[in-house]
Order: structure tokens, then C-alpha cells, then sequence
């Protein structure tokens, strides 16, 4: 029986530390990368010291504010998608991995393999079930 | 016949003491004064020559503008409860010893209620400011001289802005020149980056600025400035 989130396999830790580097490396680089141009750019329009401390300190104070209460629910939220994630794409492998050994094991070709309707690899795990009934009519 | 022989001789005498005199005066004068390799030479004898400088406003625009008076030019600057500066972006080494130079005189200081407080931004306003900007790369950690001209603030001193530490106000001048002539400055960057800072300067210099304004304290203010040279310490023989 899989677990909702999580599956036993390694191969969700796998996928999942694949998908958390293609969210956070590009959320890092690309806000780090906006956030110093932005606030490069004005400073340099504006020019004068006094006057870059005066408009632009309070601004980047705020920003960064946002930013200290923003970034840790923002990674939050890449982390739980990032489980969900990998779980749809893990959890059907491991199954149909436990399903046909235990299959093979038992030589019970009547069993079918259950997946649920978000996991990738439906029809892949649909296509075994057929080629498992056929098999079961061959036996019979 | 003696007695006019001896009064010539008396009054070649003199006219030798004289000119020995004068020639040291003239070299102690000029040895007071830093020989300078000029990068950069600020005339304003045409009304084109404000075109060069970018003006950078805050709170509504300063009139800049150039004005003639004897014969020579100079830019005139009036702020009415506004300010904006002119912006020039230069490029100059910091281990060259750096030397700036202007000339300038208040006419007319901005008004401030009590005492003069360099630290007070409601009070953040100055007949004449000379900036020497040295940018970094993060823009927090830019630095910048600022020789101001006060109204009350003894010479000499130096003072953060209220704004940030990063900004070192020094006053070269204060109070009121009657006799209206324009004050010569010159400054050595380095040693007032290092009097300001309590450190030599770590980033060269990217720029240099200069304004009048009357902003915070909702008034009028109006300075001339002249003769900005920018350039590098004339090295002597080998000697700094």
C-alpha cells in the first residue's frame, strides 16, 4: 500500500532532489539576479548618494521584509510540490516493481496492477494489466 | 656728488631685497599649492558647458546656469525649496592621489531654525556642495566625500550624513564671504577619504557632483561654483 506522500523507494528521494534543483537553482538565481539589477540600475539613475539613501534605503528595506517572510513559504511551497511531484512519478514504479515480483513470486496472472489517475505511467501499467490478462486466458 | 652716490647705492640695495622677496614669496606660495597632471578641467565660459553634466533631481529641478560677471564665467545656482545636482561620471585611479579643486561662494544660505546640526535631515540643506563619489558594487557600500560650504559649522569639521555613514559631510568653508569673491579649494581625496573614514579608500572614484539646494528647510538658496579641475598629484623628482 503506498503512502500518500511518500513512498519507501529511494527513487522518490531521487526524483525528488531532481526536482527541487530545477525550482529552487532557477527561483534562486533569477530573483537574486533581478533583485541585485533592480535595485543596481535605479541606484546608478538616481546617482547622487544622498539621494539614493533617501529613496531607495526605505524601499530596500521593505523589500527585504517581504522578502525574510516571502522566501521560506515560497520554498515551502516548491518543497510540498516537489514531494507531490516525485511521489506521482516514484510511486506507479515502485507499485508495479512490488506488484509484478510478488506476481512472478505467486504465478497469480489473474492480479492486476492498480494505479491512481493523476500517477504518470497509467497507460504504461494499463498496457501490463492487458498483457497480464492475456497471459491469465493463455494459462486458462 | 657723495651723498646722491649713496642714495643710489641705497635704493639699488633695496630694489635687490625686494626682488629676492618676491621671488621667494611667489615659490612659497606655489610650493603651498599641489602641482596637479589635470584629467579633467571644468571652465564654464559657455552656456554648452553645462551640457556635459547630467542634472540628477530629488525635489524639483535647481536653476543652473551660466553667468558672467568682470569679464568671467561661472555657474550660477538657485534653488527655491528644490534640489537637484549636477552629475559628472569620471573614472579616476585612487592610488594616483587624486586632486580636486573649484572655486566657489555661498550668496545666499538656505534658512535654518536654531542651531546648525549636520546630523539633522530637517536641516539637510547647504549653500554649496561639492560631492566626490566613490561607487561600489553593491550600491549600499558606496562611499562619498562631500565638502559643503555652512552657514554656522566651523570649518574642519566632518560629520556623517544623516543618511547614511557612507556619506561624509566635510565643511571647507562657513559663513558668509562679504566681499563676494569666489573661494579657491583644493583637496586631497585621499587624505580627507582617510581623515573622513578612518581608512584609505578601497574603490576608485567614479564621479563627482555638485549642488545648492533648500529643500528640507522649505527656503532659498543660490551659490556660485567655478574652475572645477579634477587630475593627479604632480609627482616632483620622484617625491610626492
Amino acid at each position: 500500500m503506498r503512502n500518500i506522500f511518500r513512498i519507501e523507494s529511494k527513487l522518490q528521494h531521487k526524483y525528488l532532489r531532481l526536482i527541487e534543483a530545477s525550482l529552487f537553482l532557477p527561483t534562486v538565481i533569477v530573483a537574486g539576479c533581478l533583485y541585485y539589477l533592480v535595485f543596481f540600475l535605479v541606484a546608478d539613475e538616481i546617482a547622487i548618494p544622498e539621494f539614493v539613501a533617501v529613496i531607495l534605503y526605505p524601499a530596500l528595506e521593505r523589500i527585504n521584509i517581504v522578502l525574510i517572510v516571502g522566501i521560506p513559504l515560497l520554498f515551502a511551497f516548491l518543497w510540498g510540490l516537489g514531494i507531490v511531484m516525485s511521489h506521482r512519478m516514484a510511486g506507479p514504479i515502485d507499485r508495479l516493481t512490488n506488484e509484478l515480483d510478488d506476481i512472478v513470486k505467486t504465478g497469480n496472472y489473474k492480479k492486476r496492477i492498480m494505479v491512481r489517475k493523476e500517477d504518470e505511467l497509467k497507460s504504461f501499467v494499463e498496457n501490463i494489466d492487458k498483457l497480464l490478462a492475456k497471459v491469465s486466458e493463455r494459462e486458462n | 656728488m657723495k651723498n646722491v652716490r649713496n642714495n643710489y647705492i641705497i635704493a639699488a640695495v633695496t630694489l635687490i631685497i625686494l626682488a629676492v622677496s618676491v621671488v621667494f614669496i611667489v615659490r612659497w606660495i606655489s610650493s603651498r599649492t599641489i602641482k596637479m597632471d589635470i584629467v579633467k578641467h571644468f571652465t564654464f565660459s559657455n552656456e554648452n558647458s553645462l551640457k556635459e553634466w547630467q542634472e540628477k533631481v530629488f525635489k524639483g529641478k535647481v536653476d543652473y546656469a551660466i553667468d558672467e560677471a568682470n569679464g568671467d564665467s561661472f555657474v550660477i545656482a538657485k534653488s527655491d525649496k528644490t534640489a537637484s545636482a549636477l552629475y559628472y561620471k569620471i573614472r579616476l585611479k585612487i592610488d594616483k592621489k587624486p586632486i580636486l579643486s573649484w572655486k566657489w561662494n555661498v550668496k545666499k544660505f538656505p534658512h535654518k531654525k536654531g542651531e546648525e546640526d549636520l546630523k539633522d535631515p530637517k536641516q539637510d540643506d547647504f549653500g554649496a556642495r561639492v560631492y566626490v563619489i566613490f561607487p561600489s558594487f553593491f550600491f549600499t557600500r558606496t562611499r562619498a566625500l562631500e565638502y559643503i560650504w555652512t552657514e554656522k559649522v566651523k570649518e574642519g569639521t566632518i560629520s556623517p550624513s544623516p543618511y547614511s555613514k557612507n556619506l561624509q559631510l566635510f565643511v571647507v568653508e562657513s559663513g558668509k564671504r562679504e566681499n563676494g569673491q569666489m573661494i579657491s579649494e583644493e583637496r586631497d581625496i585621499c587624505k580627507d577619504y582617510i581623515e573622513a573614514f578612518g581608512e584609505a579608500p578601497k574603490n576608485d572614484i567614479g564621479a563627482i557632483a555638485f549642488m545648492t539646494d533648500a529643500d528640507s528647510t522649505k527656503s532659498t538658496a543660490e551659490a556660485i561654483y567655478d574652475e572645477i579641475k579634477i587630475g593627479y598629484r604632480k609627482e616632483k623628482n620622484g617625491e610626492e
